[in-house]
């Protein structure tokens, strides 16, 4: 089971309301047998932008970043369970990312072009390539002179 | 090799001739032509033997050139030192890998810095000054955090306005295409 990052925004509400609407989506979550790694609350604050979800303009939201472990057929499910919740404005889910491990490359970019390894490898690919804009007249054409000014 | 051989001489009494005659002598072209012919052979052993006074500064030059046979060499602590070139600039790194920081579009405040504060738009590489990894992952976090509403797409969120500036718009690091 793949780590996904679920961002929901809930709609304003009561605390009470907040903490119902909550177990049900995790409910949602371990009924098609996924696990929930931590839950995080990101705050109630306003949007950046407005949003109409459910017949209704919301222009802030609580949000709300759950860390889940679900089976891969189960997110289509998920947040197709979660669009008809009233209670979600906005949903969204992501594979959670490893930081990666690459050493930076900025040295070799601020290089001059000719010693850039990419550019060095345009250059090649270039000269592999025909010249389709430069026409060169064929003698076989049938003609027994030079149709051109030489 | 002995003083006898160095100094070519056939008898000890030839010797002592040879050597008396280069120390004591106050002809100088006489004693300079003598050592001429010999000092390329001697020069070694007659400056171990304290004859460098009497030498004449023009030969004392040579005296420097060891023998392959030389003890002195093997001891000597004046010769190069093997060590990295001290003028090699440091290998320069982009701020976040620098700092090692993998933006996540839930730090919406630090993408907030990549974006412009008057239309929202992500500054490009030549501005950034990041590396294509970087900056690849910084545009796409940033994308995220829009379509999460986390961040404004044409604006730059009023709170963060005064937040320290990573790099200069002003002063691209390439120039500008416009
Ligand atoms: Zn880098």
């Amino acid at each position: 089971m793949p780590t996904y990052e679920l961002a929901l925004m809930l709609r304003a509400m009561p605390k009470p309301e907040l903490k119902t609407t909550l177990t049900r989506i995790s409910h949602a979550i371990f009924d098609r047998g996924g696990i929930i790694r931590n839950i995080e609350n990101l705050g109630f604050r306003p949007m950046p932008y407005k949003t109409t979800a459910h017949g209704l303009v919301h222009r802030e939201a609580n949000y709300f970043v759950f860390k889940i472990d679900t089976p891969t057929k189960a997110v289509a499910d998920l947040k197709e369970e979660y669009r008809r919740d009233v209670d979600v404005v906005r949903q969204r889910v992501f594979l959670s990312q490893e930081p990666s491990k690459n050493d930076c490359t900025l040295e070799e970019e601020l290089l001059p072009p000719a010693y850039r390894k990419d550019v060095q490898n345009m250059i090649d690919a270039g000269k592999t390539q025909v010249n389709r804009f430069t026409y060169k007249f064929k003698y076989n054409s049938g003609l027994d002179y030079y149709p051109f000014q030489k | 090799m002995s003083l006898s051989q160095y100094l070519g001489a056939k008898s000890r009494e030839h010797k002592h001739f040879l050597l008396e005659f280069i120390y004591k002598s106050e002809n100088r072209a006489q004693q300079n032509q003598f050592l001429h012919t010999l000092v390329l052979r001697a020069a070694t052993y007659v400056t171990d033997c304290g004859f460098a006074g009497c030498v004449p500064t023009s030969y004392r030059a040579t005296t420097a050139r060891f023998s392959s046979t030389d003890a002195k060499i093997t001891t000597n602590n004046d010769e190069p030192v093997e060590m990295d070139n001290p003028y090699k600039k440091e290998r320069r790194q982009c701020i976040l890998c620098k700092l090692n920081i993998t933006p996540d579009y839930k730090n919406y405040r630090l993408l907030s810095q990549f974006q412009s504060p008057y239309t929202g738009r992500i500054y490009g590489r030549h501005i950034t000054g990041l590396c294509k990894a970087k900056q690849d992952l910084v545009e796409n976090e940033i994308r995220k955090a829009q379509n999460c509403a986390y961040m404004p797409y044409y604006y730059k969120d009023k709170v963060f306005l005064k937040d320290p500036k990573l790099f200069d718009p002003e002063n691209p690091v390439r120039a500008h295409r416009f």
